[in-house]
Protein backbone atom coordinates (compact mmCIF):
# COMPACT_ATOMS: atom_id res chain seq x y z
CA UNK A 1 0.00 0.00 0.00
CA UNK A 2 1.38 3.42 -0.90
CA UNK A 3 2.31 5.86 1.81
CA UNK A 4 0.21 8.97 2.26
CA UNK A 5 1.56 12.06 0.57
CA UNK A 6 0.56 15.70 0.75
CA UNK A 7 1.90 18.95 -0.52
CA UNK A 8 2.99 21.38 2.19
CA UNK A 9 3.64 25.07 1.74
CA UNK A 10 6.23 26.71 3.99
CA UNK A 11 5.54 30.44 4.16
CA UNK A 12 8.77 32.25 4.92
CA UNK A 13 9.59 35.50 6.71
CA UNK A 14 11.81 38.01 4.96
CA UNK A 15 14.78 37.03 7.08
CA UNK A 16 14.79 33.47 5.69
CA UNK A 17 14.29 34.27 2.03
CA UNK A 18 17.97 34.79 1.31
CA UNK A 19 18.40 31.00 1.25
CA UNK A 20 15.72 30.49 -1.42
CA UNK A 21 16.58 33.26 -3.87
CA UNK A 22 14.08 35.65 -2.36
CA UNK A 23 11.03 33.42 -2.64
CA UNK A 24 8.24 33.95 -0.13
CA UNK A 25 7.24 30.30 0.08
CA UNK A 26 8.57 26.85 -0.63
CA UNK A 27 6.51 23.77 -1.48
CA UNK A 28 7.48 20.20 -0.68
CA UNK A 29 5.75 16.84 -0.78
CA UNK A 30 5.63 15.35 2.70
CA UNK A 31 5.36 11.59 3.09
CA UNK A 32 3.60 9.74 5.91
CA UNK A 33 4.97 6.67 7.64
CA UNK A 34 2.35 4.45 5.94
CA UNK A 35 -0.90 4.76 4.00
CA UNK A 36 -2.93 5.40 7.15
CA UNK A 37 -0.64 7.90 8.85
CA UNK A 38 -0.79 11.49 7.62
CA UNK A 39 2.49 13.25 6.95
CA UNK A 40 3.80 15.19 9.92
CA UNK A 41 5.61 18.47 10.34
CA UNK A 42 8.75 16.43 10.98
CA UNK A 43 8.40 14.52 7.71
CA UNK A 44 7.81 17.78 5.85
CA UNK A 45 10.98 19.23 7.34
CA UNK A 46 12.85 16.04 6.49
CA UNK A 47 11.83 16.58 2.88
CA UNK A 48 12.81 20.24 3.11
CA UNK A 49 16.25 19.10 4.25
CA UNK A 50 16.56 17.14 1.02
CA UNK A 51 15.30 19.87 -1.28
CA UNK A 52 16.55 23.01 0.51
CA UNK A 53 19.24 21.93 3.01
CA UNK A 54 20.51 25.43 3.81
CA UNK A 55 17.00 26.69 4.55
CA UNK A 56 16.17 23.69 6.72
CA UNK A 57 19.44 24.15 8.63
CA UNK A 58 18.27 27.62 9.64
CA UNK A 59 14.96 26.26 10.95
CA UNK A 60 16.20 23.16 12.75
CA UNK A 61 19.47 22.53 14.57
CA UNK A 62 21.92 19.72 13.86
CA UNK A 63 19.91 17.39 16.02
CA UNK A 64 16.68 17.97 14.16
CA UNK A 65 15.01 20.16 16.78
CA UNK A 66 13.17 23.29 15.74
CA UNK A 67 15.39 26.16 16.84
CA UNK A 68 14.39 27.69 20.12
CA UNK A 69 13.31 31.09 18.84
CA UNK A 70 11.35 29.83 15.84
CA UNK A 71 7.68 28.92 15.86
CA UNK A 72 5.94 26.87 13.18
CA UNK A 73 2.32 27.85 12.74
CA UNK A 74 0.26 25.01 11.27
CA UNK A 75 -3.25 25.93 10.14
CA UNK A 76 -3.26 28.86 12.54
CA UNK A 77 -1.88 27.10 15.60
CA UNK A 78 1.60 26.87 17.03
CA UNK A 79 2.92 23.39 16.34
CA UNK A 80 4.37 23.23 19.86
CA UNK A 81 0.81 22.79 21.09
CA UNK A 82 0.02 20.20 18.41
CA UNK A 83 2.72 17.67 19.12
CA UNK A 84 5.70 19.54 17.72
CA UNK A 85 7.40 17.59 14.95
CA UNK A 86 4.70 14.89 15.28
CA UNK A 87 1.97 17.38 14.39
CA UNK A 88 -0.16 15.88 11.61
CA UNK A 89 -0.47 17.93 8.43
CA UNK A 90 -3.73 18.07 6.48
CA UNK A 91 -3.59 18.06 2.67
CA UNK A 92 -2.24 21.32 1.33
CA UNK A 93 -1.18 22.50 4.77
CA UNK A 94 0.32 25.94 5.07
CA UNK A 95 3.13 26.19 7.61
CA UNK A 96 4.12 29.70 8.59
CA UNK A 97 7.69 30.01 9.86
CA UNK A 98 7.83 32.75 12.48
CA UNK A 99 11.04 33.87 14.17
CA UNK A 100 10.61 35.49 17.56
CA UNK A 101 10.55 39.26 17.63
CA UNK A 102 13.09 41.06 19.77
CA UNK B 1 53.30 49.11 -2.91
CA UNK B 2 51.93 47.02 -0.09
CA UNK B 3 48.22 46.52 0.34
CA UNK B 4 46.87 45.48 3.69
CA UNK B 5 43.44 44.37 4.81
CA UNK B 6 41.78 44.48 8.17
CA UNK B 7 38.73 42.32 8.91
CA UNK B 8 36.65 43.45 11.87
CA UNK B 9 33.90 41.16 13.10
CA UNK B 10 31.32 42.82 15.31
CA UNK B 11 28.12 41.95 17.11
CA UNK B 12 26.13 43.42 14.23
CA UNK B 13 28.14 42.89 11.10
CA UNK B 14 31.48 42.73 9.35
CA UNK B 15 33.67 45.65 8.41
CA UNK B 16 36.62 45.43 6.04
CA UNK B 17 39.29 48.12 5.92
CA UNK B 18 41.94 48.55 3.26
CA UNK B 19 45.25 50.34 3.20
CA UNK B 20 47.36 50.85 0.11
CA UNK B 21 51.05 51.66 0.21
CA UNK B 22 51.04 52.54 3.87
CA UNK B 23 48.12 54.91 3.63
CA UNK B 24 45.51 55.18 6.37
CA UNK B 25 43.01 52.36 6.55
CA UNK B 26 39.69 53.14 4.94
CA UNK B 27 36.76 51.32 6.46
CA UNK B 28 34.24 49.98 3.96
CA UNK B 29 30.47 49.91 4.53
CA UNK B 30 28.97 47.32 6.84
CA UNK B 31 28.33 43.80 5.57
CA UNK B 32 25.96 41.25 7.13
CA UNK B 33 24.15 43.99 9.03
CA UNK B 34 22.63 42.74 12.31
CA UNK B 35 24.45 39.40 11.93
CA UNK B 36 27.10 38.63 14.55
CA UNK B 37 30.54 37.84 13.15
CA UNK B 38 32.45 35.92 15.77
CA UNK B 39 35.38 34.65 13.72
CA UNK B 40 37.21 35.90 10.65
CA UNK B 41 40.28 34.75 8.76
CA UNK B 42 42.24 36.19 5.88
CA UNK B 43 43.76 33.21 4.10
CA UNK B 44 46.66 34.44 1.98
CA UNK B 45 48.14 31.02 1.18
CA UNK B 46 46.75 30.77 -2.33
CA UNK B 47 47.16 32.97 -5.37
CA UNK B 48 43.82 34.57 -4.53
CA UNK B 49 43.23 35.58 -0.91
CA UNK B 50 40.15 33.99 0.65
CA UNK B 51 38.17 35.60 3.43
CA UNK B 52 36.34 33.38 5.90
CA UNK B 53 33.65 34.50 8.31
CA UNK B 54 32.08 32.52 11.12
CA UNK B 55 28.71 34.16 11.59
CA UNK B 56 25.59 33.78 13.67
CA UNK B 57 22.24 34.49 12.07
CA UNK B 58 20.48 35.31 15.32
CA UNK B 59 17.56 32.89 15.68
CA UNK B 60 18.72 30.88 12.66
CA UNK B 61 22.01 29.59 13.99
CA UNK B 62 25.65 29.75 12.94
CA UNK B 63 27.39 29.20 9.62
CA UNK B 64 30.62 29.88 7.73
CA UNK B 65 30.82 32.02 4.62
CA UNK B 66 33.74 32.60 2.28
CA UNK B 67 34.74 35.22 -0.26
CA UNK B 68 37.30 34.94 -3.03
CA UNK B 69 37.00 38.57 -4.17
CA UNK B 70 38.04 40.33 -0.96
CA UNK B 71 34.52 40.68 0.34
CA UNK B 72 32.64 41.88 -2.73
CA UNK B 73 30.57 38.68 -2.76
CA UNK B 74 30.18 35.85 -0.27
CA UNK B 75 29.32 32.20 -0.72
CA UNK B 76 28.05 29.48 1.56
CA UNK B 77 28.47 25.75 1.00
CA UNK B 78 25.47 23.97 -0.51
CA UNK B 79 25.18 21.97 2.69
CA UNK B 80 25.65 23.11 6.30
CA UNK B 81 29.38 23.83 6.44
CA UNK B 82 29.86 22.81 10.06
CA UNK B 83 27.57 20.22 11.59
CA UNK B 84 27.98 17.67 14.33
CA UNK B 85 27.43 14.04 13.33
CA UNK B 86 24.04 12.85 14.55
CA UNK B 87 25.61 10.29 16.87
CA UNK B 88 27.12 13.10 18.97
CA UNK B 89 23.66 14.48 19.82
CA UNK B 90 25.34 17.88 19.85
CA UNK B 91 24.27 21.11 18.21
CA UNK B 92 26.60 23.72 16.82
CA UNK B 93 26.16 26.85 18.89
CA UNK B 94 28.89 29.11 17.54
CA UNK B 95 32.02 29.18 15.41
CA UNK B 96 34.70 30.81 17.54
CA UNK B 97 37.81 30.44 15.47
CA UNK B 98 38.91 29.93 11.86
CA UNK B 99 42.58 29.11 11.33
CA UNK B 100 44.18 28.26 7.98
CA UNK B 101 46.85 25.61 8.41
CA UNK B 102 50.36 26.93 7.80
CA UNK B 103 51.62 23.50 6.71
CA UNK B 104 48.79 21.88 4.76
CA UNK B 105 47.40 23.64 1.67
CA UNK B 106 43.63 23.73 1.65
CA UNK B 107 43.28 22.80 5.30
CA UNK B 108 41.39 25.17 7.60
CA UNK B 109 40.62 24.47 11.24
CA UNK B 110 37.50 25.69 13.00
CA UNK B 111 37.01 25.99 16.73
CA UNK B 112 33.40 25.53 17.76
CA UNK B 113 31.05 25.61 20.67
CA UNK B 114 30.34 23.28 22.40
CA UNK B 115 34.05 22.41 22.78
CA UNK B 116 34.86 20.92 19.40
CA UNK B 117 37.44 21.14 16.64
CA UNK B 118 36.55 20.78 12.97
CA UNK B 119 38.81 20.30 9.95
CA UNK B 120 38.23 21.48 6.41
CA UNK B 121 40.17 20.14 3.45
CA UNK B 122 38.51 22.34 0.84
CA UNK B 123 39.79 25.70 1.93
CA UNK B 124 37.20 26.33 4.61
CA UNK B 125 34.01 25.59 2.67
CA UNK B 126 32.95 22.41 4.53
CA UNK B 127 34.25 20.84 7.72
CA UNK B 128 34.33 17.51 9.56
CA UNK B 129 34.47 16.90 13.30
CA UNK B 130 37.87 15.94 14.73
CA UNK B 131 36.69 12.90 16.59
CA UNK B 132 39.93 12.33 18.48
CA UNK B 133 39.31 15.42 20.58
CA UNK B 134 35.56 14.90 20.80
CA UNK B 135 36.11 11.40 22.19
CA UNK B 136 38.67 12.53 24.76
CA UNK B 137 37.66 11.14 28.18
CA UNK B 138 38.01 14.58 29.77
CA UNK B 139 35.43 16.16 27.50
CA UNK B 140 32.33 15.09 29.38
CA UNK B 141 33.80 16.74 32.47
CA UNK B 142 34.52 20.06 30.79
CA UNK B 143 32.65 23.02 32.23
CA UNK B 144 31.82 26.11 30.19
CA UNK B 145 33.36 29.47 31.01
CA UNK B 146 31.34 32.66 31.05
CA UNK B 147 31.40 32.77 27.25
CA UNK B 148 30.26 29.19 26.84
CA UNK B 149 32.17 25.97 26.24
CA UNK B 150 34.15 27.55 23.48
CA UNK B 151 37.14 26.20 21.61
CA UNK B 152 38.60 29.61 20.95
CA UNK B 153 42.26 29.00 20.20
CA UNK B 154 43.92 26.83 17.56
CA UNK B 155 47.70 26.63 17.51
CA UNK B 156 49.35 25.03 14.46
CA UNK B 157 53.02 24.12 14.22
CA UNK B 158 54.31 26.11 11.23
CA UNK B 159 55.87 23.10 9.48
CA UNK B 160 54.65 19.87 11.08
CA UNK B 161 50.93 19.21 10.53
CA UNK B 162 50.95 16.51 13.17
CA UNK B 163 51.67 19.00 15.93
CA UNK B 164 48.93 21.35 17.05
CA UNK B 165 47.06 22.48 20.14
CA UNK B 166 43.76 24.00 21.18
CA UNK B 167 42.42 25.88 24.15
CA UNK B 168 38.90 25.56 25.52
CA UNK B 169 37.24 27.64 28.23
CA UNK B 170 37.12 26.38 30.88
CA UNK B 171 38.76 23.07 30.06
CA UNK B 172 42.33 24.19 29.45
CA UNK B 173 45.05 23.60 26.90
CA UNK B 174 45.28 20.36 24.90
CA UNK B 175 47.90 19.28 22.39
CA UNK B 176 48.36 16.55 19.82
CA UNK B 177 51.42 15.14 18.08
CA UNK B 178 49.60 12.87 15.63
CA UNK B 179 47.45 15.27 13.68
CA UNK B 180 44.50 15.18 16.04
CA UNK B 181 44.03 11.44 16.54
CA UNK B 182 44.99 11.65 20.22
CA UNK B 183 45.20 14.59 22.60
CA UNK B 184 46.67 15.26 26.02
CA UNK B 185 45.94 17.97 28.54
CA UNK B 186 48.95 20.29 28.90
CA UNK B 187 48.22 22.60 31.82
CA UNK B 188 51.04 21.83 34.24
CA UNK B 189 51.92 24.94 36.20
CA UNK B 190 48.76 26.92 35.40
CA UNK B 191 47.03 27.88 38.62
CA UNK B 192 43.24 27.95 38.70
CA UNK B 193 42.65 30.42 41.55
CA UNK B 194 38.89 30.01 41.28
CA UNK B 195 39.15 26.41 42.57
CA UNK B 196 39.38 25.48 46.27
CA UNK B 197 42.79 25.58 47.91
CA UNK B 198 44.68 22.36 47.43
CA UNK B 199 42.96 21.80 44.07
CA UNK B 200 44.28 24.79 42.18
CA UNK B 201 46.63 22.91 39.85
CA UNK B 202 44.30 20.38 38.21
CA UNK B 203 45.17 18.28 35.17
CA UNK B 204 42.47 20.19 33.30
CA UNK B 205 39.72 22.69 34.05
CA UNK B 206 41.80 25.85 33.67
CA UNK B 207 40.02 28.88 32.24
CA UNK B 208 42.44 29.67 29.44
CA UNK B 209 41.44 32.92 27.76
CA UNK B 210 43.87 32.91 24.82
CA UNK B 211 47.18 31.39 23.70
CA UNK B 212 49.69 32.71 21.18
CA UNK B 213 52.58 30.90 19.52
CA UNK B 214 55.58 32.43 17.87
CA UNK B 215 56.01 30.84 14.42
CA UNK B 216 59.80 31.08 14.40
CA UNK B 217 60.05 29.25 17.71
CA UNK B 218 57.09 26.86 17.80
CA UNK B 219 57.80 25.59 21.31
CA UNK B 220 57.35 29.12 22.66
CA UNK B 221 53.79 29.80 23.77
CA UNK B 222 52.23 32.64 25.72
CA UNK B 223 48.97 32.17 27.57
CA UNK B 224 46.50 34.59 29.14
CA UNK B 225 44.59 32.82 31.88
CA UNK B 226 41.68 33.85 34.08
CA UNK B 227 44.15 35.51 36.44
CA UNK B 228 47.66 34.72 35.31
CA UNK B 229 49.90 35.21 32.30
CA UNK B 230 52.15 32.27 31.42
CA UNK B 231 54.91 31.20 29.08
CA UNK B 232 55.88 27.75 27.89
CA UNK B 233 59.08 26.91 26.06
CA UNK B 234 58.18 23.27 25.40
CA UNK B 235 54.83 23.57 23.61
CA UNK B 236 52.82 23.42 26.78
CA UNK B 237 54.75 20.73 28.64
CA UNK B 238 55.22 23.13 31.53
CA UNK B 239 54.08 26.69 32.13
CA UNK B 240 55.80 29.53 34.01
CA UNK B 241 54.01 32.52 35.48
CA UNK B 242 55.19 35.73 33.81
CA UNK B 243 52.45 38.04 35.02
CA UNK B 244 53.74 39.18 38.38
CA UNK B 245 55.18 42.46 37.06
CA UNK B 246 51.96 43.47 35.33
CA UNK B 247 49.52 45.87 36.98
CA UNK B 248 46.93 43.10 36.63
CA UNK B 249 47.28 39.58 35.32
CA UNK B 250 43.61 39.39 34.30
CA UNK B 251 42.69 39.96 30.69
CA UNK B 252 41.74 38.22 27.47
CA UNK B 253 43.91 38.82 24.38
CA UNK B 254 47.60 37.96 24.08
CA UNK B 255 49.71 38.29 20.92
CA UNK B 256 53.34 37.96 19.91
CA UNK B 257 55.48 40.16 17.71
CA UNK B 258 55.62 38.48 14.26
CA UNK B 259 59.41 38.87 14.07
CA UNK B 260 60.50 38.74 17.71
CA UNK B 261 59.65 35.63 19.73
CA UNK B 262 60.59 37.30 23.02
CA UNK B 263 58.09 40.12 22.51
CA UNK B 264 54.58 39.60 23.83
CA UNK B 265 51.62 41.92 24.36
CA UNK B 266 48.63 41.86 26.71
CA UNK B 267 45.86 44.29 27.58
CA UNK B 268 45.16 43.96 31.31
CA UNK B 269 41.78 44.50 32.91
CA UNK B 270 41.38 45.28 36.58
CA UNK B 271 39.88 41.93 37.63
CA UNK B 272 37.21 39.39 36.75
CA UNK B 273 34.69 41.36 38.79
CA UNK B 274 35.87 44.66 37.30
CA UNK B 275 36.36 44.05 33.61
CA UNK B 276 37.55 47.51 32.74
CA UNK B 277 41.00 48.42 31.40
CA UNK B 278 43.60 49.09 34.06
CA UNK B 279 43.57 52.78 34.91
CA UNK B 280 40.52 53.12 32.70
CA UNK B 281 42.75 53.56 29.67
CA UNK B 282 43.25 51.34 26.66
CA UNK B 283 46.83 50.51 27.46
CA UNK B 284 48.77 47.53 26.17
CA UNK B 285 51.70 46.10 28.06
CA UNK B 286 54.70 44.83 26.15
CA UNK B 287 57.51 42.59 27.27
CA UNK B 288 60.65 42.17 25.19
CA UNK B 289 62.23 39.54 27.39
CA UNK B 290 59.55 36.87 27.22
CA UNK B 291 57.66 38.14 30.22
CA UNK B 292 60.35 39.33 32.63
CA UNK B 293 59.67 43.06 32.44
CA UNK B 294 56.66 44.87 31.04
CA UNK B 295 56.12 48.44 29.91
CA UNK B 296 52.92 50.25 28.97
CA UNK B 297 52.08 51.38 25.44
CA UNK B 298 49.55 54.17 25.18
CA UNK B 299 50.82 56.95 22.90
CA UNK B 300 47.99 57.92 20.59
CA UNK B 301 45.36 55.92 22.43
CA UNK B 302 42.36 57.68 24.04
CA UNK B 303 43.20 59.38 27.32
CA UNK B 304 39.96 58.07 28.72
CA UNK B 305 38.41 57.28 30.97
CA UNK B 306 37.31 54.19 29.04
CA UNK B 307 35.41 51.26 30.41
CA UNK B 308 34.96 48.76 27.59
CA UNK B 309 36.91 45.55 27.30
CA UNK B 310 38.95 44.05 24.49
CA UNK B 311 37.83 40.52 23.76
CA UNK B 312 40.16 37.56 23.32
CA UNK B 313 40.16 37.65 19.52
CA UNK B 314 39.93 41.39 19.13
CA UNK B 315 43.70 41.94 19.12
CA UNK B 316 46.05 40.79 16.37
CA UNK B 317 49.63 41.35 15.27
CA UNK B 318 50.79 40.46 11.77
CA UNK B 319 53.08 41.92 9.12
CA UNK B 320 50.27 44.42 8.50
CA UNK B 321 50.60 45.86 11.99
CA UNK B 322 49.26 45.62 15.53
CA UNK B 323 45.52 46.21 15.95
CA UNK B 324 42.82 45.93 18.56
CA UNK B 325 39.10 46.58 18.71
CA UNK B 326 36.97 47.36 21.72
CA UNK B 327 33.49 46.54 22.90
CA UNK B 328 32.55 50.19 22.50
CA UNK B 329 33.28 49.99 18.80
CA UNK B 330 36.71 51.52 18.46
CA UNK B 331 39.56 50.07 16.42
CA UNK B 332 43.12 51.26 16.88
CA UNK B 333 46.22 50.38 14.90
CA UNK B 334 49.96 50.70 15.21
CA UNK B 335 52.59 50.36 12.50
CA UNK B 336 55.54 50.56 14.91
CA UNK B 337 54.83 47.57 17.11
CA UNK B 338 52.69 49.49 19.55
CA UNK B 339 54.90 52.50 20.26
CA UNK B 340 52.35 54.86 18.70
CA UNK B 341 48.72 54.42 17.73
CA UNK B 342 46.19 55.83 15.32
CA UNK B 343 42.42 55.45 15.39
CA UNK B 344 41.02 53.42 12.51
CA UNK B 345 37.32 53.28 13.33
CA UNK B 346 34.89 54.59 15.91
CA UNK B 347 31.24 53.97 16.72
CA UNK B 348 31.14 50.46 15.31
CA UNK B 349 29.07 47.80 17.04
CA UNK B 350 31.05 45.99 19.73
CA UNK B 351 34.10 44.40 18.21
CA UNK B 352 34.34 40.62 18.55
CA UNK B 353 37.34 39.80 16.39
CA UNK B 354 40.05 41.53 14.38
CA UNK B 355 42.41 39.99 11.83
CA UNK B 356 44.91 41.69 9.51
CA UNK B 357 47.04 40.61 6.58
CA UNK B 358 49.29 41.95 3.89
CA UNK B 359 47.73 41.07 0.55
Amino acid sequence: MAKSVTMVVFVLPASLRRWVSGRTEVKVFAVGADHESPPTLGSALDMLRRTHPLLEERIRDDYGRIRRHISMIVCGENSRGLGGLDCALPPGAEVYVLPALA
Amino acid sequence: MTDAMLAIGTRKGLFLARSSGGSAFEVEPIQFSTVAVHAVAIDTRGTTPRLLAGIEYGHFGPSVLYSDDLGKTWQEADRPPIAFPEKTEATLTRVWQLTPSPSEPGVVWAGAEPGALFRSEDGGVTYSLVEGLWEHPHRRHWQPGGGGLCLHTIICHPADPRVMAVAVSAAGFYRTADGGLSWEAANQGIRAPFLPEGQQYPEFGQCVHKVAMHPSRPGRLYLQHHFGVYRSDDFGGTWTDIGSALPSDFGFPIVTHPAEPDSVYVLPLHADLDRTPVGHRYRLYRSDDAGGAWRPLERGLPEGPVYATVLRDAMTFSEAGLFFGTRDGEVHGSRDAGESWEPIARHLPDVLTVRAAVL
